[in-house]
């Protein structure tokens, strides 16, 4: 237990030196770009103190990248990579948005949603069973598979927003039709923020949980460990595998439809792009540890949110705050454990 | 007759960038490092190699340029991997992250440029030949060069001391050491190697194929030449084979559009990809992979790869 935290402990230190040095090292970028630094993060602090809608837009962002997160990390913990968070949380997106438009239009709430959920989670999970299929019965690399499956996604979305799905008073813009008002999310007063956060949070400390504090989640991090060595000692482990990759996928086709049913009702070419990267990469930057990952991944929402507001109150193009979270992450990657070389 | 020239013609184009960086990450998993970093360095590549174009017009000094920028991707996917222990595939996508967001913000006021890049170059008798002379003999100079550069890849590989040696890295390091070689430089070299090369290939796909600048143009080459090297079972001779496979799902797009095919273009730009996915799952099939012993250590925890 004491082992444990000085280990949280001694990351904490390397996660809050790593922002220093990345503020540091974005100075240098703001002043090449003919900025004061002061003032750009003095504008990114006053962005998120005087408006309730930015700080909203944080945790909206938050929700979606913590259960990314953990869709990457649960198949992680039993030695598998999956790096298609990305397209199993458009495809849920997608499934959610035809779901609430094409079945449940006249459902009520109660009824309406939970559906478009479940449906968006096994959207997810079917997308995921593609390459787990690839990877369990052809034994193909599943980094680069579900990798590749992210950018038959994207394809995918753009053929149904042109067409399939295209909204018929959609003034023939490549988009959907909104999913019905009772079948969105409430938010909370001056923001989008809705209480999805809650359930992304929760779901991070379950992960956590399961994985140290009971015996079966114990267990299956062994595969992770050595996939021999646990073969050996009689788990079925290509069946835990198989369960914790769909969880896993299903989780991202969920995230999905949260992000459909909470902000945006309807599929657009770029819609919910780049948050299951941001997922992959919050629970890769902390070691694959469910509870650090809330914290990191409220780190990353806060930065892709601050884009804007940097954009409006600085003229930096946006993309600036792209390039301080890149920064940000590859700082923590050379503060991690040095190797004896 | 035109039209089969005209598909061969963007097979081969198309096919280029894929080539330089199935290459370099062939040589950087020869000696024991997957760079899925490949797609940043690409992109990269497109971008420097396209600004540089843009402000001096000076074509080797794009070249040089984008080589720069790509070999510090590959400088940092494999200093951070064995210095720091960085995870090989999250470290490769936080660079393609760095790539992007770099190259999105400076690469902005260049997305509506047009550039004098690479003309092509008809070389004389050879490009009379009917159907694939105007294909493959009127090409651009960094188009030629992927016609010799698996040949000098196999080569340097498999015929000379520091090939053994760049080998030996990937599977059995003592032998490195014994021909009286560094095996942490040879890695570097390797990696380094493979970002340089992925990134000239970015510089011909802005520079001479599409002669335009996008956001994210890569659009995931990187990843497709990454799963073509295990395709090519990390024989480089094998280069050509996969990566036109890869031009010629590419070329269908625009084969399509000639022939007014009625498949939406959305569907047909899948194509790669499918494509890809499929060839590994017949490869995958193959009971006698030569995957270089360290890959197959990669995701084990680091206790046992030492």
């Amino acid at each position: 237990m004491d082992e444990r935290l000085t280990k949280v402990r001694s990351f904490l230190l390397r996660f809050l030196i790593g922002v220093v040095v990345s503020f540091g090292i974005f100075s240098i970028f703001l002043v090449t770009q003919k900025q004061n630094p002061l003032d750009v993060y003095k504008a990114l602090v006053t962005g998120f103190t005087t408006s309730k809608y930015n700080v909203g837009e944080i945790w909206v962002k938050m929700t979606p990248i913590l259960i990314a997160g953990m869709a990457a990390l649960i198949p992680a913990k039993v030695g598998l990579c999956n790096c298609g968070g990305e397209g199993q949380l458009i495809a849920g997106a997608l499934v959610a948005n035809i779901t609430g438009v094409y079945v449940c239009t006249d459902w009520p709430s109660y009824l309406g949603i939970p559906f478009m959920m479940l449906m968006a989670a096994l959207g997810g999970a079917l997308w995921g069973a593609i390459p787990l299929f690839c990877k369990m019965k052809l034994n193909m690399n599943e980094t680069l598979t579900t990798l590749l499956m992210n950018y038959i996604m994207t394809r995918l979305v753009a053929y149904l927003v042109f067409g399939p799905i295209k909204d018929a008073n959609g003034n023939n813009y490549p988009m959907s039709a909104r999913i019905p008002e009772q079948l969105r999310m409430p938010s909370f007063a001056g923001s989008r923020a809705n209480f999805t956060i809650f359930i992304a949070i929760a779901l991070a400390i379950l992960v956590w949980f399961f994985f140290n504090k009971t015996e079966i989640g114990f267990k299956m991090q062994a595969i992770g460990g050595n996939e021999r060595a646990a073969q050996f000692a009689g788990y079925n482990v290509k069946k835990i595998q198989i369960i914790s990759f769909l969880i896993a996928a299903g989780l991202s086709g969920l995230a999905g439809g949260f992000v459909m049913s909470s902000v945006e009702f309807q599929m657009r070419e770029a819609t919910a792009s780049g948050l299951g990267f941001m997922g992959f990469l919050a629970t890769g930057i902390v070691g694959d540890n469910p509870l650090l990952a809330i914290p990191s991944s409220l780190m990353l929402a806060a930065l892709s949110a601050s884009g804007t507001t940097l954009e409006l109150s600085t003229g930096l193009r946006a993309a600036a705050s792209t390039i301080f979270m890149s920064i940000i992450l590859l700082t923590i990657f050379a503060l991690g454990k040095r190797r004896k070389s | 007759m035109d039209l089969l020239s005209n598909f061969l013609l963007n097979t081969i184009r198309s096919g280029t960038p894929i080539i330089y960086a199935l290459i370099g990450d062939l040589i950087g998993q020869r000696a024991g490092h997957i760079s899925l970093s490949v797609e940043g360095a690409m992109l990269m590549g497109c971008c420097m190699g396209f600004t540089t174009c843009y402000y001096t017009g000076n074509l080797p000094l794009a070249i040089l340029v984008s080589m720069v920028a790509g070999a510090i991707i590959g400088f940092l996917q494999v200093h951070f991997n064995i210095r720091f222990g960085a995870n090989m595939f999250s470290l490769a996508l936080a660079l393609n992250y760095f790539a992007t967001s770099i190259t999105t913000y400076f690469g902005a006021p260049m997305v509506s440029a047009s550039i004098k890049g690479f003309s092509r170059i008809a070389i004389p008798g050879l490009s009379a030949i009917p159907v694939i002379g105007d294909a493959l003999f009127n090409q651009d100079i960094l188009t030629y060069f992927t016609y010799l550069l698996p040949v000098i890849a196999h080569f340097v590989l498999f015929k000379t001391k520091l090939g053994v040696a760049l080998r030996s890295a990937g599977e059995v390091h003592q032998v490195a050491v014994a021909y009286g070689y560094n095996v942490k430089h040879l890695k570097y070299g390797a990696v380094m190697m493979a970002g340089m090369l992925a990134a000239i290939g970015g510089c011909q796909l802005s520079c001479a194929y599409t002669m335009t600048w996008t956001a994210e143009m890569s659009g995931g080459r990187g990843f497709i030449a990454s799963a073509l090297v295990i395709l090519c079972s990390w024989k480089p001779l094998r280069a050509y084979f996969a990566a036109y496979m890869f031009g010629a799902a590419q070329a269908l797009q625009i084969l399509f559009q000639l022939l007014v095919v009625p498949i939406p273009t959305n569907i047909v730009t899948m194509a790669p990809y499918v494509v890809t996915i499929i060839a590994l799952a017949f490869i995958s099939l193959n009971k006698n992979p030569t995957m270089p012993e360290e890959l197959k250590k990669i995701g084990r925890p680091l206790e046992i790869m030492n």
